[in-house]
């Protein structure tokens, strides 16, 4: 009966009952067929015209580049020497909405390991969704080629259905491991199915994440430099409308007390960039974000006392907290649609005490990553007694917030997608 | 505060509230909405606050650098400027789009000026008069003091303009045919005056009648009407095609809806005999563009900025709202009243709950 609400995406025609009675078929981590069908999506992807004019697509195609997946191979194989590593059987994705792309990491890298895997993608509408499901479906349903008869074709499911607890209850029974995207609301809700005694959960919080620019340096940075910081940084915060949890929502100032003049012009260029290209991000910069945004940055003199610093800007909104750190009820307030709260700080030090446990990426200009991670050491000590989460997940340069990367908010997903090799450990259905 | 309470005294002592052009409106307008600003400023920090993180100086900036404040600060925020003895009335707002309620707290001279200047702008309107009166709604919905909703409070509002209140529907929302009848063999042949909410207009009076296939005669009632089209969007009905049935079923010609918020005392905005919504002498409109909130050049819809003398124990002087509105001009409606005129559209859409925990 819950079948009738679920619609298959890909493979198109594909029934969703036949799926999941059937044994999931298992592969050898990295097994020549799953390289080949996820390699195979890549060039499709890359050379599908409609993918062209969105970059998140091109990345996404570009970093499943059969070069990176025998990288990814080796990386596996070094880490692992020793001991042998075998795919914990089906995977159910319970992917997010405000990343269209974030599905396709994570079916891949399940797959690539050897899972079977079942997808839940957002209902919401989403032309890169669009396209991603129809290369999927070319890949899958063509029965010309040779990828559609590749055993690990039949893999893979990918569904969509409304908020219905009696689906995720039935999927949850079945799963090997859950990879919870989609924050704590989506954990919460997904907690309350139970799942096998063996089952593990790969969860993804709601995180959040910020931008750490010398401003010193930003200062004697040449016009280009200057000008691609501008456009990265607008990139990392604005592609998707700065809802993704490692787009940049604090930008902390190294010595920003001295430099304002720089600081200003920063943001005026980035709200110059924004001018030209918001059309261009997915849900562009509607009314209905900038009252918003007044509203919230109101509350946040209100409440905390900041200070406006882009009164005369258009689509950038930053405020200006002089009383460091940011407290978890101001950081709530964050709307996203570019809104910026910053801070100035007087050395690199003072930035471990400014960060709060659900810190995800950390991008920077300026500075050398291994300062950073110095700088931060005395917080991961202190605060590994108290609590093994927290602290900074990743540290990367300004353009790259949005960039994949295979161990993502603590999980090493290759590892975890994986367990140690038992025989007889065959899930079964 | 004498300085507002004086502009206020010589704008309630002139003979129409419409009767100021731009350059003689702007001459109290600017200093009242002024003084208000340091009212604000001086006596609830949370305003203070805003207005320091703009930037601005107290002792020198201008009528328009005066902040807009966002009405959902509302419903977030206690924002009062007046000790909590001082408070003696507290308004709600039920938002449509959100369960939270804005909080307006009135103090004893707020309140009274607003039932003033409602007072005056609506006999500008209905006469000195108390009419006959035909509420458009159900006799409960004042009874409930518990649940005593924002559409009892706007009837009991009204009610002090009419005399004789009657209800048109029943307490199972039909039309009460019995209760109108002997209402028009009272009062026949002289002006009486309807109340009533938009939608409840809309879908339990005129679209009730067109059922029933009967009519009315209520040709000599005035019509006044107020709650927003919201409702009644998606049935895509205009104002036109609201009068056009409205004269149809029942022969009333005068109609008069009205624009306001529970956030801001002293601004209603009531239509004219040629459709538009006019400021009084006690409020203003700015438009600022659906795109960047920046000032929108006339005649361009955009959001409405309103303001209003009257907020003296909170600081509502100056919004942000999140409806939209065209300025179709200033001083020159073919009514003959001066200020500024608009149409209202509708409310900026929301956009859909986004962020991480979606997965809709
Ligand atoms: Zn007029």
């Amino acid at each position: 009966m819950s079948a009738d609400t679920i619609t298959v995406l890909a493979p198109k025609g594909c029934s969703y009952l036949a799926f999941i009675e059937t044994e999931p078929a298992m592969f050898a981590p990295f097994s020549v067929e799953s390289i080949a069908l996820v390699s195979e999506f890549s060039q499709r992807l890359m050379s599908d015209s409609r993918a062209k004019s969105f970059g998140d697509l091109i990345a996404l195609a570009y970093w499943f580049r059969k070069a990176h997946l025998f990288e990814l191979k080796q990386n596996f194989i070094n880490q692992n020497q020793g001991c042998r590593r075998q795919a914990r059987g089906l995977a159910f994705h319970i992917t997010p909405a405000n990343v269209d792309t974030m599905f396709v990491y994570s079916l891949f890298l399940s797959l690539l390991v050897g899972n079977s895997n079942i997808v839940r993608v957002s209902s919401k509408k989403s032309q890169k969704q669009d396209i991603i499901i129809d290369v999927l479906n070319q890949l899958l349903c063509d029965t010309t080629n040779t990828t559609s008869n590749n055993p690990a074709a039949q893999s893979v499911l990918i569904i969509n259905y409304p908020h219905n607890s009696q689906i995720n209850d039935e999927l949850s029974q079945l799963a090997d491991i859950r990879l919870i995207w989609g924050g704590d609301q989506t954990i919460k809700t997904l907690s309350q199915s139970s799942t096998k005694p063996t089952c593990i959960d790969l969860k993804f919080a709601d995180k959040y994440s910020s931008a750490l620019i010398d401003a010193s340096v930003l200062k004697d940075a040449g016009e280009q430099t200057f000008n691609q910081l501008v456009s990265h940084f607008v990139n990392d915060a604005y592609l998707y409308g700065q809802q993704a949890c490692s787009s940049p929502r604090t930008v902390f100032w190294l010595n920003g007390e001295k430099q304002q003049a720089i600081i200003e012009r920063f943001w005026r260029c980035v709200d110059g960039v924004l001018n030209e290209k918001r059309h261009t991000f997915d849900h562009g910069i509607q009314t209905a974000d900038q009252l918003n945004k007044v509203t919230k940055s109101q509350q946040l003199a209100i409440d905390y006392g900041v200070t406006f610093k882009s009164v005369n800007l258009r689509w950038v909104t930053c405020v200006e907290f002089a009383n460091a750190p940011i407290s978890q009820d101001a950081r709530a307030l964050h709307c996203g649609n570019g809104l910026f709260y910053q801070v100035a700080l007087k050395q690199l030090n003072d930035l471990a005490s400014m960060l709060a446990d659900n810190e995800q990426t950390l991008s920077y200009f300026g500075l050398e990553h291994k300062q950073i991670s110095h700088a931060l050491e005395h917080k991961q000590i202190s605060h590994a007694l108290e609590q093994a989460a927290g602290a900074v997940n990743r540290i990367v340069p300004i353009g790259c917030a949005l960039t994949f990367s295979t161990v993502w908010d603590g999980y090493d997903l290759p590892q975890s997608l994986t367990c140690e090799y038992h025989k007889g450990n065959k899930s079964k259905h | 505060m004498n300085d507002i309470t004086n502009i206020l005294d010589n704008l309630l002592s002139q003979d129409t509230p419409y009767g100021l052009n731009a350059a003689q409106k702007a001459l109290m307008f600017k200093p009242g909405l002024k003084a208000l600003t340091r009212l604000h400023f001086d006596n609830c920090i949370g305003y203070h606050n805003i207005f320091a993180a703009n930037g601005l100086d107290i002792n020198d900036f201008t009528a328009q650098q005066t902040p807009a404040l966002s009405v959902q600060l509302f419903k977030h925020n206690e924002l009062v400027s007046v000790s909590k003895e001082q408070v003696i009335k507290t308004l709600t707002s039920s938002g449509t789009t959100s369960q939270q309620v804005a909080k307006i707290l009135l103090d004893a001279p707020t309140s009274r000026y607003q039932t003033k200047v409602l007072v005056h702008i609506l006999q500008s309107f209905l006469g000195k008069k108390r009419l006959p009166m035909l509420i458009i709604d159900h006799p409960n919905v004042i009874k409930d003091r518990q649940s005593f909703s924002a559409r009892g409070a706007g009837i009991v509002g009204l009610s002090t303009f009419g005399r004789d209140h009657t209800y048109a529907l029943d307490n199972n929302m039909a039309i009460d045919f019995a209760a109108i009848k002997g209402f028009i063999e009272k009062y026949p042949n002289q002006p009486i005056l309807l109340f009533g909410f938009t939608f409840m207009v809309w879908q339990h009076f005129i679209e009730a009648l067109n059922q029933s296939g009967e009519t009315l005669d209520l040709a000599q009632a005035i019509l006044l009407h107020s709650g927003g089209w919201k409702k009644l969007q998606r049935q895509a009905l205009s104002n036109s095609d609201f009068k056009a049935a409205l004269e149809q079923t029942t022969g009333i010609t005068g109609v008069h809806n009205f624009y306001g918020m529970a956030e801001q005392v002293g601004s209603v905005l009531v239509e004219c005999e040629q459709g538009y919504l006019h400021c009084s002498n006690f409020s203003d409109i700015h438009i600022q563009s659906s795109e960047d909130l920046s000032d929108a050049p006339p005649g361009q819809a955009g959001v409405v900025v309103i303001e209003s003398l009257l907020p003296m124990s909170y600081p509502g002087h100056r919004l942000l709202t999140e409806d939209t509105a065209t300025l179709i001009g200033e001083d020159d409606c073919q009514c003959g009243r001066l200020g500024k005129y608009i149409l209202v559209h509708n409310r900026v859409a929301r956009t859909q709950a986004r962020g991480c925990s979606d997965v809709g």
